[in-house]
């Protein structure tokens, strides 16, 4: 037996000790004394050994376990064994909220109380609780089984998917598409394999079998369907689409919205970023060089792009050739033939590549020399594997397109290989949680990344992405959180699907959040040490240079990427037209119709896509990009872009003016300027 | 977003070591809040008289204010000095004109609390410095609360820091964010309760003083709270006599709660908790969400 004193010893040495445990370890008894209510103790484990914790601890105790046996002897603080893979964990005393948040397998069994959420976004995990659990325990349940001997709190099993759910006590009430079902001896023999050695140890006497027998009542999920709700085939091409947005207040589009919705009841779902004009990068010029200031020779005299992220704290910050880099755009979302087109592109490019919301591919992480791996609210796919071969960890708050909402992935994109990485039935809508299952807030996400560092070594910079709502306490609070960069994300940036009018409402112009989440960063003399990418809308290499100029340090693309490998390009404009739409306003990406082969699950549309030449697409346009940016920036004298500055541009309109805070061209002023009135 | 504990003592003999213990569970809790931290400590109470905490960028302000004070009220005034706080112990019935002729005599000094019994010290920092600028370890009292501050939009600044005192012997501790305290505060101001800063934390005191002016007790005014007040939260409150816990029906914010026949003790997690005596056969668990509880001496 090894006993390992935490208060004397410290985390990261226990941590790296017992992950260093291999298959073989003969070292296979461990017990840590002095636990003192700390976090992160015992995560991301791999091996068959036993620990036991002696004392009651923190939060995420035992995190994305795998094979080992770790006993708590005492309680568990928030989110013990949250997305556990393998092997068993027992808490003795009472388990806090979130036990066993997006566990996909494995064994928790709780001796005494769960808190709320226990089981939230389960994913195959097996749950034992001896005692009650709190409300909205198993919600957005996709698979697994939860037992509980006692009572449920309020909600349980709301938005539930296929996870089954056994109540032995009262439950005070049920959550939405959660149904009392049938008892049937199949059931108990789920349970009885699933439990199996729960019940060998409760002959031991360790743990009591109570979950069996005849009061044991079932709960299951009610199939949903976000759309289409109970409308038969052949009534569905009557529903009128939504047309090519133009503006005006009662105009033709505004019209047959108003239409369809009155027709269907339900609200318009749609891919893509606000199509609405916002003041945008195009209200910006350089100044460029001539008397006062020098500019440098095109091709001949150096201009670089190159830009290092995650310096802050990760052992192994990313460094990319170019300061664009590919936004999280989910495998489910895209076809795998699309996904593995965006990683050539970027290795090509020299620049990094971001999963999204669906777990990481083989293709995807083969094809990425950099990639980072998102780390959202669904948790779909997520696994200590996958994440220790990332490159950085891009842990997403909110994004630009729907700052405040969780995402959607509608039924017909669901295939078997979706389904299947994200622990989904086939075929059914999908939506994403809108905060975090087993955290809220900055405080809790100091721990969380406390919690991910101790998987990967410290190794990883830890992106924090948020949506461009208030960049100036959203940045600051990153920074505090512990984040290495900063993803802002504003309006204009795309999404695989969400309702239009969260896409059209909510959140700034990108233009507008700059300026306040550098000046968060340069308050707390962060800037250059937290890095700072801006997107939403970019889409030239004048955009990256004025975004550089605002202050980023590198910026993302997502919709601009898509339409490089081929998206809505005319070619397809006959296709487009039997969907009720035209090339360039294609926008039911969730529809998974995509006639480009890029926003579809459809294995006869996808292959149009060759992943090769759209690589080779997708890498010309960064190329092309890139030089742009060096342009505008030796055009300025600058021989790197970052060193392009705000007092380097001028505004063609007040509103852009106001927002990037540059003068209005011709003057030395813009609204809002200090000591200034309007 | 913050860290929050509290205790309330059961046992007088634990009294002398509240500082002591409150210091040391809110400095456990440092890593939840970098910004500022601040303590409220329920002491003596001495029959007849009351004390006013009062806050100044410059200490030295404090000098000679004693005589003043005595001159101005025409009675016998303490003042005690503690790095940027005072404490001015004067007859009860003395207290609205001591606000008022400290208003003249010192306009800069920033009231922290005023009451029978209670002291509040708070300052941006980090909790230990804090604690140490104000001797709190060696402050004696029969409950207390602590809070150190992630500050989310409003300022850093003391009187941005917790707890927030807006009644006699009144304080109030949060963690979370509250999503409508601006129209709240309108509100509030419209019926004459006056919030000094921008923070959403200190509309929630404001409104619990405002419930119980109009007859509610703390009780009461909590459960209104759960309907009045939008967003998540976990307060944690004290009056002169009392101690109470609530957290919004969402209930996210973390919260972990331990009696004893000693005392009954509040942390943002458990570990603030560990070093209480006897924590180990303690009764300890979470509050249920939207569910107000309240001990009183």
């Amino acid at each position: 037996m090894q006993t390992f004193d935490l208060e004397a010893n410290g985390l990261r040495a226990l941590n790296e000790a017992l992950q260093a445990q291999s298959q073989q370890t003969n070292e296979t008894a461990w017990e840590v004394v002095n636990p003192r209510g700390s976090h992160a103790i015992a995560v991301g484990l791999d091996a068959p050994i036993d620990v036991t914790v002696k004392g009651s601890t923190g939060y995420y105790c035992a995190g994305m376990n795998k094979q080992a046996t770790i006993t708590v002897d005492g309680s568990a603080g928030p989110g013990v064994g949250e997305n556990m893979m393998s092997g068993t964990v027992i808490v003795e005393g009472d388990a806090s909220q979130y036990a066993g948040a997006t566990g996909h397998g494995g064994l928790l069994v709780i001796k005494g109380n769960a808190s709320s959420r226990c089981g939230i976004s389960m994913k195959g995990i097996d749950i034992v609780v001896q005692g009650n659990v709190g409300h909205m325990s198993a919600f957005m349940a996709q698979k697994g089984n939860l037992v509980v001997c006692g009572d449920a709190g309020e909600a349980l099993g709301d938005s539930i998917y296929e996870a089954r759910l056994f109540v032995r006590g009262e439950v005070k009430s049920l959550g939405a598409d959660c149904i009392e079902k049938e008892m049937r001896p199949e059931h108990l023999e789920t349970l009885r394999d699933a439990f199996g050695p729960v019940r060998c140890e409760c002959q031991t006497g360790r743990v009591q079998a109570l979950w069996l027998g005849p009061k044991v009542v079932q709960f299951q999920h009610r199939q949903r369907v976000l759309r289409g709700i109970d409308m038969a085939d052949d009534q569905k091409h009557a529903i009128p689409q939504t047309m090519p947005i133009q503006s005006a207040t009662f105009s033709p589009e505004v019209n047959a919205e108003i239409r369809r919705a009155a027709a269907t009841g339900i609200y318009d779902i749609r891919g893509g970023g606000a199509k609405r004009r916002v003041p945008h990068f195009d209200d910006l010029l350089f100044l460029g060089a001539s008397m006062s200031r020098y500019p440098l020779e095109g091709y001949r005299e150096r201009c670089d792009t190159n830009v290092v992220l995650g310096t802050r704290f990760a052992k192994k910050p990313i460094e990319l050739d170019i300061p664009i880099t590919i936004a999280g755009m989910s495998f489910g979302a895209l076809s795998a033939q699309a996904k593995e087109a965006l990683g050539r592109g970027a290795s090509l490019a020299g620049t990094s590549t971001t999963t999204g919301d669906g777990g990481m591919t083989p293709e995807e992480r083969g094809q990425s020399k950099t990639l980072v791996y998102q780390y959202l609210p669904s948790r779909y796919g997520m696994n200590p594997d996958d994440l220790r071969k990332a490159d950085a960890i891009e842990v997403v708050v909110g994004q630009g397109a729907k700052p405040g909402g969780g995402g959607m992935l509608l039924g017909q994109k669901i295939s078997d290989r979706v389904a299947e990485m994200r622990d989904l039935p086939k075929g059914i809508d999908q939506r994403s949680a809108c905060r975090h299952p087993d955290w809220t807030g900055p405080d809790d996400l100091e721990i969380k990344i406390l919690e991910l560092r101790e998987i990967t070594g410290w190794e990883k910079p830890i992106y924090i992405k948020v949506g461009g709502a208030r960049p100036y306490f959203d940045t600051t609070l990153a920074v505090k959180a512990g984040a290495d960069v900063v993803v802002l994300d504003g309006m204009q940036g795309g999404t695989a699907a969400t309702q239009d009018v969260f896409i059209e409402h909510v959140g700034q112009p990108t233009l507008a959040c700059i300026r306040d989440a550098v000046r968060a960063l340069q308050d707390q003399n962060m800037h250059r040490k937290v890095q700072l990418i801006v997107s939403g809308g970019i889409r030239s290499g004048a955009d990256v240079a004025k975004a550089l100029a605002l202050g980023a340090d590198a910026v993302s693309i997502g919709t601009a990427a898509m339409v490089a490998l081929g998206d809505n390009d005319p070619k397809w404009e006959a296709e487009y037209q039997e969907m009720g739409t035209t090339a360039g306003a294609y926008d039911d990406w969730h529809e998974g119709r995509d006639p480009a082969g890029i926003s579809t699950q459809d294995p006869e549309l996808a292959k149009r896509l060759d992943p090769v030449e759209a690589g080779r697409r997708l890498n010309n346009y960064l190329k092309v990009m890139t030089l742009e940016a060096q342009t505008l920036a030796r055009a300025c004298g600058k021989n790197h872009v970052q060193h392009l500055e705000p007092e380097d541009l001028v505004a063609l309109t007040m509103e852009a003016a106001a927002m990037a805070q540059v003068p209005l061209a011709g003057t030395n002023w813009y609204p809002g300027k200090p000591g200034t009135q309007f | 977003m913050c860290g929050i504990v509290g205790l309330f003592l059961k046992d007088k003999a634990l009294e002398p070591r509240l500082g002591e213990m409150l210091s040391e569970m809110l400095i456990t809790m440092t890593d939840r809040g970098p910004d500022s931290a601040g303590i409220a400590v329920y002491s003596e109470d001495r029959e007849g008289w009351a004390k006013l905490t009062v806050q100044a960028d410059d200490p030295s302000r404090f000098a000679g204010l004693d005589d003043e004070l005595a001159q101005a009220l025409g009675c016998e005034v303490t003042v005690r000095i503690k790095d940027t706080h005072a404490v001015i112990d004067l007859p009860e019935a003395k207290m609205a004109e001591a606000r008022a002729a400290l208003k003249e005599l010192r306009p800069e000094a920033r009231v922290m609390s005023a009451g029978e019994v209670i002291e509040i010290y708070k300052e941006v920092g980090l909790p230990g410095d804090v604690a140490k600028r104000f001797d709190i370890p060696h402050l004696a009292g029969s409950h207390g609360i602590g809070h150190t501050r992630m500050a989310t939009e409003s300022a850093v600044t003391t009187l941005g820091a917790h707890p927030f005192s807006t009644g006699a012997d009144q304080c109030l501790v949060h963690n979370g964010s509250l999503s409508n305290h601006n129209s709240l505060r309108r509100q509030l101001a419209r019926e004459g309760v006056s919030v000094e800063t921008e923070n959403d934390s200190e509309v929630a005191a404001a409104y619990l003083t405002w419930k119980m002016q109009q007859g509610h007790s703390l009780g009461e005014a909590l459960e209104s709270g759960l309907d009045d007040l939008d967003g998540f939260f976990t307060f944690v409150v004290g009056t002169k006599d009392g101690f109470g816990v609530v957290r919004d029906p969402i209930a996210c914010k973390p919260a972990v709660m331990a009696e004893t026949d000693q005392y009954v003790a509040f942390g943002s997690e458990y570990r603030a908790l560990v070093n209480l005596p006897g924590i180990e056969e303690a009764r300890v668990w979470e509050p249920e969400p939207a569910t107000v509880y309240f001990w009183k001496h």
